[in-house]
């Protein structure tokens, strides 16, 4: 038992709880990709000698060490810089989250992920409108992003850690396994985290899925030449934790049978306000488009405006009953209202309420 | 001699109004302004029957384009902007509208006019604007249930057949028709993009295609993408065509092609809708409003 405090706010621990444990129960976010809520984090853990990918098979150095994703990082009141997932918290110590070095130094590690995985998509302008039928900036399939893009774990990552300029882009080898009926592989977008293994040895108590370094990069695979003799039970825990779109399940009742294993994922906070004069006194009197909650975080309302202080205050004034909101500065406002409106209309099938209001008009 | 470069991009710009109707006895005028990328449009309703309407480009300020428009559908009919009652702006500018009363999205006003034009029996629109396409679905009433656009693109919409047409030296009325004079459907071009294809399409021409091989190839891939973008939402029948490209019967017909079936024809201007829909809506706004009023007095 102690106190430490994160971001000049006290919290209390357990002893043995890691930094990032403490910080996430008390609703404080630090990025982490490796590590996932409910499972170790896997750095330290040691490379076999060889693991087997459908046909293929992988010999690497033996013993050799995972050295983490980095993206948990966080930095000690003198400047030191620790990664949360494997930092014990102790009494009476000051930590940040978010101080201008770690900023950079996430966005550095996230580089280091983000060079060998497509991502051609994370970068481009258009992400969010896009039809995904066809590219208008002619970014080759080999460098997009997969099936999973708006699902994806990384992607919200990256929005939220933010992405370096001048990251070349990574044209994927596609390699594909489908040798079971439960689920794909498809290793094209593996980024070596090895969330997977970590969940097969600790939860299932399988060890079936292990890895190898070659050049100097991680190849995860089955540690014997079936999934079957590797000890694979194929309950599909490493598709639930898997961060990208490199394993997939087949049938989707499957997976609803072990829903509640592991705790959820907790991923990057979006930007919500409470919805109060104060709030919006702090909003330019810019271009853009505003987004109005309920108390549940329901979205009810996108409005494209040319003043967005003005129009908020507006809202303020003729009794809106919203809880919180968020604005962003946009000189298209009026397509990337609807650009917000078109995928709240995909994901609900009717508009947001609060636009909706045209029901007098019939 | 210097000789003034011909601007084969350039469509029809007209203004009308009923000399039928006297204005003056009417007792609700609205009107509708719908200021697009490309195009702005203004409707203007006497008792909620059409009395004027105007379709022009539009110019570097929304607010400019919007007074216009509007000034121009009334022209010769002695009725001033300060006459009418009530006025919904829409579009791209629609906030800036100065004179509206209220500014309404067009997704609303584009199903709502498209009702009005084709009749009750649309239960899915296409408008294919100037730098968007959209894909409505609504009820008998016009009133949205689900939409998808393209994303932000002038791939495959009406400012991309402007490109076309001043780089073939079509003008833009008969590129529908000019595509279609073809004895076999060429390839479509691999790229949409208004940059690419204009470079795809000076290939070809260098190859030696006909100028009807190029515009068919073109249009034949703006059709896909079109299609692409029906068939992710379903298309469920009778289908409304609106905006600047539903008067293109390059793309009507082979979209049509590729359906199975036939889009609603109507006489009037489907690039009037998203106006014609605002005007609508500013009549039942003026009625509420007007109501109100009378309940306080």
């Amino acid at each position: 038992m102690g106190t430490l405090r994160i971001n000049e706010r006290e919290v209390s621990f357990q002893d043995g709880q890691t930094i990032l444990e403490v910080a996430l129960e008390n609703g404080i976010y630090i990025p982490h990709l490796c590590t996932r809520r409910g499972l170790s984090s896997p750095k330290g853990l040691l490379s076999s000698e060889i693991v087997y990918r459908g046909e293929k098979v992988y010999r690497g150095q033996k013993g050799r060490k995972y050295e983490g994703c980095g993206l948990c990082v966080v930095q000690i009141e003198g400047g030191r810089i620790v990664e949360s997932c494997v930092t014990k918290a102790e009494d009476g110590a000051v930590v940040y989250t978010n101080t201008p070095e770690i900023v950079k130094r996430r966005r550095e590690n996230l580089s280091k992920i983000l060079e060998k995985h497509p991502h051609g998509c994370l970068l481009c302008p258009q992400r969010e409108g896009c039809d995904r039928k066809t590219c208008s900036f002619n970014v080759p399939e080999e460098e997009r992003c997969c099936w999973k893009f708006g699902a994806c774990e990384l992607e919200k990552l990256a929005e939220y850690v933010g992405i370096e300029g001048g990251l070349p882009s990574y044209r994927a080898q596609r390699e594909i396994v489908n040798d079971n009926p439960f689920f794909f592989r498809d290793y094209t977008y593996c980024i070596g985290c090895l969330r997977c293994v970590v969940a097969c040895k600790e939860i299932v108590g399988a060890e079936a899925l292990g890895f190898v370094w070659v050049d100097g990069e991680i190849v995860v695979g089955f540690k014997s030449s079936t999934a079957i003799e590797a000890g694979c039970r194929f309950c599909g825990i490493c598709v639930d934790v898997c961060p990208t779109g490199a394993l997939r399940h087949k049938e989707s009742k499957v997976a609803s049978k072990r829903k509640a294993v592991l705790p959820s994922t907790i991923y990057p906070p979006e930007r919500w306000l409470p919805f109060t004069e104060e709030n919006i006194m702090s909003v330019p009197e810019e271009e853009g488009v505003y987004q109005l909650y309920d108390e549940q975080r329901n979205l009810y309302k996108v409005i494209g405006t040319e003043n967005l202080k003005k129009a908020l205050l507006e809202e303020i004034e003729s009794g809106c009953r919203a809880s919180y909101f968020t604005y962003e500065e946009d000189l298209m406002y009026t397509s990337r209202e609807r650009q917000i409106i078109q995928q709240y209309v995909k994901k609900h099938g009717r508009l947001p309420p609060g636009n909706d209001e045209m029901e007098e008009l019939f | 001699m210097a000789t003034e470069k011909k601007e084969y991009w350039r469509w029809h710009e007209y203004n009308w109004h009923d000399p039928d109707i006297d204005w003056r006895d009417a007792e609700i005028i609205t009107a509708g302004v719908d200021v697009g990328s490309v195009s702005s449009q203004a409707v203007i309703l006497v008792d909620g029957k059409i009395y004027a309407c105007a379709n022009m480009r539009t110019g570097h300020s929304s607010p400019e384009s919007a007074r216009k428009v509007a000034n121009w559908a009334l022209e010769g009919t002695g009725m001033r902007i300060e006459d009418i009652h009530y006025v919904v702006g829409t579009g791209y500018g629609r906030v800036k509208v100065p004179f509206a009363n209220r500014a309404i999205t067009e997704i609303a006003c584009h199903a709502r006019g498209a009702v009005e034009i084709y009749g009750n029996s649309v239960r899915t629109v296409l408008d294919m604007g100037g730098q968007d396409l959209k894909v409505i679905r609504c009820d008998e009433r016009g009133k949205v249930l689900n939409f998808l656009m393209n994303e932000k693109c002038a791939a495959g919409t009406g400012r991309g057949m402007e490109v076309m047409a001043d780089l073939l030296g079509v003008p833009i009325g008969e590129v529908g028709p000019r595509s279609l004079q073809v004895d076999e459907e060429p390839p479509p071009v691999s790229n949409t993009c208004v940059l690419f294809a204009k470079s795809e399409a000076l290939g070809l021409l260098r190859e030696g295609w006909p100028t009807e091989k190029v515009l068919a190839a073109f249009c034949r891939a703006m059709t896909d993408r079109v299609y692409a973008l029906l068939e992710e939402l379903g298309v469920q029948r009778d289908l409304a065509i609106t905006g600047g490209i539903a008067k293109n019967v390059g793309i009507v017909k082979r979209l049509e092609r590729k359906l199975g079936f036939e889009a609603l024809k109507t006489e009037k201007d489907p690039q009037l809708a998203g106006a014609w829909g605002a005007a609508l809506f500013a009549k039942v706004l003026y009625q509420k409003e007007r109501a109100q009023k009378r309940q306080a007095c």
